[in-house]
């Protein structure tokens, strides 16, 4: 994953005191929308792909809130998985339906993973895309130790995005459309730094 | 080429599931067999669909280009593939039916086989 090494607490203190409005935002406001910012980056389109290896269970289902992320990560969601191997079997992403009568497929049940395999395999390696832990805020509106996770060349584009919905909730209309479009510039910016960057081989 | 070496090919080009690229393979040998029956899987080996990577590739060698051709087209890359994939396959049946005619000759009306 990227870290900026810009912590959140300075960010949004940084941004408080710039932001020229009459009403008062909370920080857990600032740190919705940036957990939110960086949740839809990550899987739209950073697609950071890691794998978890779990036990086949005999009912063919994965409770995916039982499996334990690594610390800096965000629990997975079944749409946050890319491909799943039985063993060295490839998967197919199906529905409840197809997944029931096609062997070798996969799909959503519950908000769970089950699947179908024609042999009951040892170990399922689930692909998926990662998101970042989410930052939290306390009941006192402070913000937990934590640093925004995209790359430091475009911190400028999650000021934009954090100084256009606080003017946007302040109903500063015109200077709401000013800064979030300087978002979209900054992500079309993002969108091709990142093109450069994809893997040349492979799903 | 291995199954696995095959389905590396094809990724080179694009990328496509295992399951796809097994189900794309099995129609391009049917392809194959149905226009040169008998000239495309190995000796005294029947064929079986892969179903995995690991599975056996009974498909002749020379046939194995054309196949990821068509495995290419089918996955919506350009006609170009088809194309190649009839204009290899062609190639690769008349090398193995050249092979397999070597020292024999046509017998002339009355003559006998030397």
């Amino acid at each position: 994953m990227f870290n900026s090494g810009i912590s959140v607490k300075n960010l949004v203190s940084e941004l408080k005191q710039e932001v020229d409005i009459a009403l008062p935002i909370s920080n857990k406001s600032y740190v919705l929308w940036l957990n939110s910012l960086e949740h839809f980056l990550y899987t739209e389109f950073i697609q950071e792909q890691n794998k978890i290896i779990v036990d086949g269970t005999d009912d063919c289902i994965i409770n995916l809130g039982d499996i334990s992320m690594p610390d800096d990560e965000a629990a997975i969601r079944f749409e946050d998985i890319y491909t799943v191997f039985a063993d060295t079997k490839q998967l197919i992403k199906s529905t409840v339906t197809s997944g029931n009568i096609f062997p070798n497929t996969f799909y959503k049940m519950d908000n769970n993973l089950a699947y179908n395999a024609l042999f009951q395999p040892k170990e399922i390696r689930i692909i998926y895309f990662v998101k970042p832990k989410l930052k939290a805020v306390d009941e006192n509106d402070n913000i937990e130790p934590g640093n925004v996770m995209l790359p430091i060349e475009f911190i400028d584009l999650v000021k934009a995005k954090l100084r256009g919905e606080a003017y946007k909730l302040s109903n500063e209309d015109s200077l709401a459309a000013k800064w979030l479009n300087d978002y979209n510039i900054l992500l079309e910016t993002f969108k091709a730094w990142l093109n450069g960057k994809q893997p040349n081989f492979g799903m | 080429m291995t199954i696995l070496e095959m389905f590396e090919k094809a990724n080179l080009i694009m990328p496509i599931e295992q399951r796809r690229f097994f189900n794309y393979f099995d129609d391009s040998v049917n392809e194959l067999i149905a226009m040169y029956d008998g000239f495309v899987i190995e000796k005294d080996i029947e064929y079986q669909p892969p179903t995995d990577l690991s599975d056996n590739n009974a498909v002749l060698p020379l046939y194995h280009n054309a196949i990821i051709d068509n495995i290419l087209f089918l996955s919506g890359q350009n006609e170009t593939y088809k194309g190649e994939f009839v204009r290899k396959s062609r190639q690769a049946f008349l090398k193995y039916w050249n092979d397999n005619a070597k020292g024999r000759r046509l017998k002339k009306r009355g003559e006998k086989n030397v």
